[in-house]
């Protein structure tokens, strides 16, 4: 199952990177020097392989990403791997960051809305949650910068540095998250609430606390972990959106201007950087199931 | 209250020409370039002197276009592919699932992002690498529902009556397909407009001087400090659109799944 799929995706890659028409020893030449010398651009095609048949250049490429090698960018005159790797921390930053305001606020808050179904907390966090989920995050992301850097000037409009640089990014970014995550914890709290052990561990006369928290919370934790693993992977695309909108130096502001540049090796190395990241929370996510819920086990 | 949100915006898009003041490309002057809101100008004027709200009005129609063009080659695409998996399985089903497996390993925007990259930006190749991401979704939920209904005796029945595969899953697979698709296309809308701005706000998609909300707040954003009602008003347009569609789309959802109902 999964080596087909790690087949597509290089692929899926690759074929898109190099169905783009245009010679690539074109982007090489300064357009101010005109034409760059034939033989010249014989020699760079010679060295590159980009004289080799398509499924050689592409068994090279799949060979050559298994051991790590993404390319070689011509614009960076560095290898693509690099430049991903020191692009990454600051993307892996702004993520963590994100999951946890979004964990941090998300969680409590559905277990509260559950335990008080109907209440005025229920509904203002289930409205709450609509909004959040309907916001654009690179507007979400103009407002806060507006409100906090423009008008009231307590923090950095962009950039990266000291801490306070990653408060409205990471705001920003976790904001959906938090929605969709409290929205999730309170269903399967709700779900869970509604079963008859829980009247047993009420009518024993366990503090309504420890119900909550140790019999309830506990079953819904699978629910809740799923959702967060699909949260990663918006993390990963929303990180593109936010790095963009603040001038974060991450993978994903390396992506959206290596496209205005054509720079391609370094396009295609962060799209497959990418999915190999949300390939690697799903992995995580997978983990944990079997920690969580015994009953599931890993190879069954 | 979705019903509402979305008809305001659909209203708006159709009657744009008749409703906008001024000509939202051709018309500017840089003598009235960032102009705060006002008497003249309504919800003011941008970088060089165009009017926002007529920029809005036609806007409306690209967000809508994009969402409906989407969603109608992905239902059509992913309802074909669901029901025929779904309903012979085997081989056709492994390559369907192979190709929906294939693109959800690509987190959420990262596969439109890569093919805008290859395609170059325009309307129609946002629609192409949108609709590109959004026909997977489809075809699990309609195969899943092959699944189900292919075991039910009615099939069975029907079979067993003579019936031809094509009459079966046009007549009893289908239907049964039909309320949980309307639920999922809605709520697709509001993920291919919303998906469509990120694209245009990242300069990926639909370029200038057509009026898209997502480019708009792209160029807004350089004039944050001196007109900040340059990145409200778009911002407030497509809040509006994907609330309605989501609103809708919930509504929907509760209306047509009675297993839904009660648990929200």
């Amino acid at each position: 199952m999964l080596l087909p799929l790690v087949v597509g995706i290089t692929l899926v890659t690759f074929v898109l990177m190099n169905v783009i028409p245009g010679d690539p020893t074109i982007s090489l030449m300064d357009p101010k020097r005109g034409q760059l010398d034939p033989q010249a651009a014989e020699r760079i095609r010679q060295r590159w392989g980009l004289n080799d048949p398509a499924y050689l250049q592409y068994l090279k490429f799949l060979f050559n990403a298994v051991r790590g090698d993404l390319g070689f960018s011509f614009r960076f005159n560095q290898p693509v791997t690099r430049i991903i790797l020191e692009r990454f921390p600051a993307t892996l930053e702004l993520g963590l960051a994100a999951l946890v305001i979004a964990t941090a606020v998300g969680v409590p808050g559905g277990i509260a809305a559950a335990v008080r179904q109907g209440g005025w907390l229920d509904a203002s966090l289930m409205g709450f949650c609509v909004a959040g989920v309907s916001m654009p995050v690179f507007w979400l992301g103009l407002l806060l910068m507006y409100l906090f850097a423009v008008k009231l000037g307590v923090l950095p409009a962009g950039g990266y540095g000291s801490p306070s640089f990653l408060v409205l990014p990471s705001l920003t970014l976790g904001l959906s998250s938090m929605a969709m995550l409290s929205r999730m914890t309170r269903s399967a709290m709700l779900e869970v609430l509604r079963q008859d052990y829980i009247r047993t561990a009420r009518s024993k006369g366990l503090a309504e606390r420890v119900v909550v928290y140790k019999h309830a919370l506990r079953n819904a934790l699978v629910p809740m972990v799923t959702v967060m693993g699909v949260q990663a992977g918006w993390l990963l695309t929303g990180a593109v959106i936010t790095e963009n909108v603040f001038g974060w130096p991450g993978v994903g502001r390396l992506l959206v201007d290596c496209i205005g540049q054509r720079d391609l090796p370094v396009v295609q190395g962060c799209v497959l950087f990418t999915v190999g990241m949300f390939a690697l929370v799903n992995l995580v996510v997978d983990v944990l199931y079997a920690y969580i819920d015994p009953r599931i086990r890993l190879g069954r | 209250m979705g019903a509402i949100l979305l008809g305001a915006v659909m209203l708006a898009a159709l009657f744009a020409p008749w409703l906008a003041p001024y000509d939202p490309i051709k018309y500017f002057d840089n003598r009235n370039a960032l102009r705060p809101p006002g008497r003249e100008f309504l919800l003011g004027t941008d970088n060089i002197g165009r009017d926002q709200l007529s920029r809005l009005l036609f806007g409306a129609r690209i967000s809508l276009t994009v969402g409906l063009a989407v969603e109608g080659v992905a239902v059509a695409a992913g309802t074909l592919a669901g029901l025929l998996a779904g309903y012979f399985g085997g081989r056709v089903d492994e390559v369907v699932s192979w190709l929906v497996n294939l693109t959800f390993a690509f987190p959420g925007l990262l596969l439109a992002i890569a093919t805008m990259a290859v395609l170059g930006p325009g309307l129609t190749n946002v629609i192409v690498a949108l609709a590109l991401v959004s026909w997977p979704g489809i075809a699990r939920l309609v195969r899943g529902e092959a699944l189900r209904v292919r075991e039910q005796e009615f099939v069975t029945a029907a079979r067993a009556l003579g019936a031809r595969d094509a009459l079966i899953l046009v007549r009893h697979v289908l239907p049964n397909c039909v309320a949980p698709l309307l639920v999922a296309a809605t709520l697709g809308m509001a993920g291919a407009i919303l998906d469509e701005s990120a694209l245009s706000f990242l300069g990926l998609g639909v370029q200038p001087p057509h009026p898209s909300w997502g480019s708009m707040l792209g160029r807004g954003r350089d004039y944050l400090w001196a007109a900040p009602w340059l990145t409200t008003f778009p911002g407030v347009c497509i809040l509006v659109t994907i609330l309605g569609l989501n609103l809708l789309g919930d509504g929907l959802r509760d209306v047509l799944d009675p297993r839904m109902r009660g648990s929200k």
